[in-house]
């Protein structure tokens, strides 16, 4: 009689208990993976934001430096690729890191005019592109973490069960080159 | 026959002595004990007399609107709950304050004896740049632990050793990962923020340590914070002050 009733008692803990536990997990991967798209949704708009700002940069440099013409196509070049719709994270973060590596020419050539530097645009726009920079790091930041933890979610026993039945897929980190914070630069008279 | 158990008598006469003995001897050392706590308890006075004095710096007794200043352990704790020797001032052009924040706590053992224990906590704080949500950095450290789990998810940063080192709770993961820059990393990873906590509430950035201190150190610290301050990224700032 009492055996009768433990097994019972654990057939409907089995019957019972897996289920709940099945919907859990799956609450909890689709929260984390809803997490991780609205994180990276963030960034784009940050890196859409860095990218409306180049072409005016690029103008206003042009105004003092105009043979730096190979500077500039990079420069746009590399906008150009990194604006265009229907990469992945990781071209994405590639296409973002070839931007900074063409941006960090563009500004050691404006080092050399000590009137772009006094520019008050330039200096807006400069003071602009870092604050963009330190939002795009931030949310780089956030995102990984969220991806991480969704990705170690879909791996770990036993919610790769859960995670393999309904077709959760891992996310992609997004590795860029985070840029240490540029100062504007103090113009001396 | 005889009724010798092969003990002798003079055994059972020392017992009470013996007794008696050890019972001095514990008398003794709560009396050394007490007399010790006095006079360490008169030394920091002093010492924050002193600092108070040469520093310009205002002093409270003890100020009962602190005590429900701060949130999350150990605030909100126990009871007795008390704010005593509030010092306030200016570091570098910049205020900040500092009080011995203390509570007690019974517990009760196998027997049904009651103990209470008292707890102590130096606690600094300085005016953050703009009002934060609800971030906190503690060290992964043995006073902490013994303060028990804190609630809330913690939250992992791209630095292994930082992540070893310390534990970071946010009411907001964005804002605390906003927060947490590769030069804020690197300066919570300096040696004077060890077994420190970091905590940033509403208008208020402070740290706390265990046991009330003589403020001998109060200058590193303040300065510890307003380092701390200085690394905050400016978007940010703006981003959580209304109206800029």
């Amino acid at each position: 009689m009492v055996l009768t009733t433990i097994i019972g008692l654990v057939v409907l803990l089995v019957l019972i208990g897996i289920p709940v536990w099945g919907v859990v997990q799956y609450n909890a991967l689709v929260r984390l993976r809803n997490l991780v798209q609205e994180s990276w949704k963030q960034i784009d708009v940050e890196l859409q934001r860095r990218h409306d700002l180049i072409p005016n940069l690029v103008e206003t440099v042009k105004g003092y430096a105009k043979h730096e013409q190979s500077t500039f196509e990079a420069v746009t070049a590399a906008r150009t690729a990194a604006a265009a719709p229907g990469s992945t994270v990781a071209q994405q973060a590639q296409q973002e890191n070839v931007l900074t590596q063409a941006l960090g020419r563009l500004f050691a050539v404006a080092e050399a005019y000590p009137d772009l530097k006094a520019n008050v645009g330039f200096q807006q726009l400069q003071q602009e592109l870092t604050n963009t920079e330190d939002r795009i790091a931030a949310g780089r930041r956030f995102y990984n973490a969220n991806v991480r933890e969704l990705n170690t979610k879909i791996e770990m026993f036993p919610t790769n069960v859960i995670a393999g039945l309904f077709h959760f897929a891992k996310a992609e980190y997004f590795e860029i080159e985070d840029q240490a914070v540029r100062q504007t630069p103090e113009v001396k008279f | 026959m005889g009724g010798d158990f092969g003990a002798s008598p003079g055994i059972f006469a020392a017992i009470p002595l013996v007794f008696g003995v050890i019972l001095v001897l514990v008398l003794a050392f709560m009396i050394v004990s007490v007399v010790y706590a006095i006079r360490a308890s008169r030394r920091r006075r002093e010492s924050i007399a002193a600092i108070v004095t040469t520093g310009g710096l205002s002093y409270v007794g003890e100020d009962r609107t602190l005590v429900d200043a701060f949130v999350g352990t150990p605030f909100g704790t126990g009871s007795h709950r008390r704010a005593r020797d509030v010092v306030a001032g200016n570091h570098a052009g910049a205020p900040f304050q500092t009080f011995a924040y203390s509570y007690e706590t019974e517990s009760r053992d196998a027997n049904g004896n009651t103990s209470t224990t008292a707890h102590r906590f130096q606690v600094t704080w300085i005016p953050a740049p703009a009002p934060f949500p609800h971030v906190r950095i503690t060290p992964d450290s043995g006073w902490l632990r013994a303060l028990g789990s804190l609630a809330g998810h913690d939250l992992n940063t791209e630095s292994a050793e930082f992540n070893a080192r310390w534990r970071v709770r946010a009411q907001d993961e964005r804002t605390a990962h906003a927060i947490l820059t590769g030069p804020m990393i690197e300066r919570l990873m300096r040696a004077d923020v060890r077994d420190r906590a970091v905590v940033f509430q509403g208008v208020r950035l402070m740290s706390f340590a265990p046991q009330a201190t003589d403020l001998t150190e109060l200058n590193a610290v303040v300065g510890m914070l307003q380092d701390i301050a200085a690394l905050i990224p400016p978007f940010l700032i703006s981003d959580l002050n209304p109206g800029t």
